[in-house]
């Protein structure tokens, strides 16, 4: 469960069933306890009316008047209320004319005892309330008896069921309609949350370098960190690449002059070869170093870049450098095609591959980029005679402090560690024209 | 040929100027980006070599303001920065070529000729007009074959008129692209040259290269078969 809204809608089910379940058991009992008081006085009232109206006859048998009867249903046959009146030995001394047959009783009350009891009957259910007195006669004479008043309890039974129906319908209903609610809450509530989620995923698929709107207070203070952290991020690089720019400066410029003295006709000439190497040493390691050190890499949360423009402005680029030669240079990228990496960088690998393909091609150089499962695929291809093992090895292990060869292959160097600083691949191969680098730098 | 030198350290720029001045180059050199800034925009020039990394001004900022002003000499960008960035930027600003320090001279002289003459139009480095052939990567002149020797200032004037083969220079348009800004300048001198120039290249007076057109200026023939318009070359 790694959803906050599943979560929350869990809990709140689970809370909300038993605070249902809970409510509604406590107002069936109490209902039902209710409904079956009322029964219990409609019977004792009944039974209080019924022994108003019966006498003892003379010879001792129980006697009850038909036309005196309380309640109409009782004169009814099979009407669904009935009375019956036992003697001691459970003999039914008097019936109402609605009872056809007799009721059997699982326990007969004690004289004076109410005893409300359910009672099987014809396949039916009758709600029965007993009651045991003593009859004693003006001539001394003491009877046993027992008065039974019952009634179906059908229509009990269906009333009470009808409310419970009725009772878990509206509770059921009412917890949905909770629920339902609860769940437009949550979207609700939770809206920074997705908005801010859909922000962070754009923030890599999108040229944007901040978290934008504002947000509830709770998340705020995270949007600003992240916000900072991003531009911190930047800013860093940038100041980091503008220091190693200035230390390239301040060391090349005296370099440059140094190189202009082994030129000078006052230096011996025995003098002369070794400056110039040493320098050329000394610039190849310091070009590799600062450019190394200058890449990136996989940074998170780095927005996407579109890859089209870069290659198009170096295209132009070294077209101008290259027009003694009269080099074209062909760029076959989606304008739309966008990838993980950091401007700073895919310029130096392009620009280092595309430099590196017009130096040993034959005047024509083509880009081409695509995605693959949202890695950035980059090919350069020239059309001369392809890689060399020298080359090869060049990629494997980048160069070497004492490397001496001049300015060749160091470009496919530094193109191989900017590609390992995003744990890409760079392979040397052979393509339709000539030869051809590949790059894959993958998204994650 | 006229070059302007904007760099801030001085020895590489007294380095830069004594190279250029051997390589036929008349020079106009400082380190201040403001100072940089006007005489780009008001000097004759035929190709800048502005260093990108410059107090006041920046390079960049001078390119661009050259480019806006439409101004279309080539301009050679001196850095320090290998990064392809920092090339990209001076390049999409107006830049025409990039040499990164330290240089090989031979270098940097290369690619500048090869800038003023394709920004002539001019595919190859030989230029050509008639039997007059200009070498300008080795600043050697042949004559129906036979090379002969000029002075830096005769050598200046013919490479001004066969850059410019087929269009009228005026004096004072030679004055101003074989002279520096404070060298003494007399146009009468530019007559001086122009004879010498003609005693060499054609001594019995019979194929009269350079043309005179009475208060206008100069003309050299143009050869078409050597200019660039013909091989597709396009200037920068």
């Amino acid at each position: 469960m790694n959803s906050l809204r599943a979560r929350l809608l869990a809990a709140t089910a689970v809370l909300l069933l038993a605070f249902i379940l809970l409510t509604g058991l406590a107002l069936e009992t109490a209902v039902s306890e209710r409904a079956n008081q009322a029964e219990h006085d409609r019977l004792q009232g009944l039974s209080y009316a019924l022994l108003g109206s019966a006498e003892i006859t003379d010879d001792g048998s129980f006697k009850l008047a038909s036309r005196v009867l309380p309640e109409s249903d009782l004169t009814r046959p099979e009407s669904g209320l009935y009375a019956l009146v036992l003697d001691d030995k459970d003999e039914p001394v008097w019936r109402s004319p609605s009872l056809l047959g007799t009721i059997a009783l699982e326990a007969t009350p004690a004289v004076g005892e109410w005893l409300l009891a359910r009672v099987e009957r014809d396949g039916g259910t009758l709600i029965a309330l007993s009651f045991g007195f003593r009859w004693v006669t003006d001539a001394g004479d003491d009877y046993r008896y027992t008065l039974v008043v019952a009634q179906d309890a059908a229509t009990f039974i269906k009333q009470m069921q009808r409310f419970r129906g009725v009772l878990w319908t509206l509770l059921l209903g009412s917890a949905l309609a909770l629920l339902l609610v609860e769940l437009l809450i949550l979207r609700w509530g939770l809206a920074p949350l997705r908005r801010l989620a859909r922000n962070l995923a754009t923030l890599q698929s999108h040229e944007q370098r901040r978290i934008e709107g504002r947000y509830p207070d709770e998340i705020q203070p995270l949007v600003s960190n992240l916000n900072a952290m991003l531009s911190n991020d930047q800013a860093r690089l940038v100041r980091y690449r503008n220091a190693l720019g200035d230390l390239a400066h301040s060391m090349k410029t005296p370099m440059a002059i140094l190189r202009g003295l082994a030129e000078d006709d006052d230096m011996p000439q025995a003098q002369r070869a070794p400056l110039r190497i040493q320098l050329m040493r000394m610039n190849d390691i310091l070009d590799y170093q600062l450019q190394k050190a200058a890449a990136a890499g996989k940074r998170s949360l780095a927005p996407a870049l579109i890859i089209a423009p870069v290659a198009h402005k170096l295209a132009r680029t070294l077209t101008k450098v290259y027009a003694e030669q009269n080099t074209r240079f062909e760029v076959q990228i989606d304008a739309r095609l966008t990838g993980p990496i950091d401007e700073g960088d895919l310029t130096e690998l392009l620009g280092n591959l595309m430099d590196n393909a017009a130096k040993y091609g034959r005047g024509k150089v083509v880009v081409g980029a695509s995605n693959q499962n949202n890695d950035l695929h980059l090919r350069v291809d020239d059309n001369g005679d392809g890689f060399g093992h020298d080359a090869q090895r060049l990629l494997e292990r980048g160069v070497r402090a004492d490397t001496t060869r001049e300015g060749q292959g160091l470009g496919l160097a530094v193109a191989a560690e900017i590609v390992r600083a995003y744990t890409g691949r760079i392979e040397l191969t052979h393509g339709e024209t000539g030869g051809r680098v590949q790059v894959i730098i993958p998204a994650n | 040929m006229r070059a302007l030198v904007i760099e801030d350290d001085v020895d590489l720029r007294e380095q830069i100027c004594v190279q250029l001045r051997r390589d036929g180059f008349a020079v106009d050199a400082t380190g201040e980006g403001e100072e940089g800034m006007f005489f780009a925009l008001e000097y004759p020039i035929d190709i800048a070599i502005i260093d990108l990394g410059l107090p006041g001004p920046t390079g960049l900022d001078i390119i661009r303001e050259v480019r806006e002003a439409g101004l279309d000499y080539p301009i050679l960008i001196l850095t320090a920065r290998s990064r392809w960035q920092d090339k990209v930027e001076g390049l999409e600003a107006g830049a025409d070529d990039y040499v990164v320090k330290p240089f090989q001279p031979e270098e940097l002289t290369a690619r500048i000729q090869a800038l003023v003459r394709r920004s002539r139009g001019w595919a190859q480095p030989k230029l050509e007009s008639g039997d007059i052939v200009l070498d300008t990567s080795r600043q050697e002149v042949f004559v129906a074959g036979e090379s002969i020797e000029l002075t830096a200032y005769e050598y200046r004037v013919l490479e001004h008129l066969m850059l410019h083969a087929g269009e009228v220079v005026s004096k004072t348009a030679l004055t101003e692209h074989i002279y520096e800004e404070n060298a003494e300048r007399d146009s009468n001198v530019i007559e001086v040259f122009v004879r010498r120039l003609r005693a060499k290249l054609d001594p019995d007076g019979t194929r009269k290269p350079i043309e005179t057109l009475r208060g206008r200026g100069y003309r050299l023939a143009r050869d078409d078969r050597s200019a660039a318009s013909d091989t597709g070359a396009a200037s920068p």
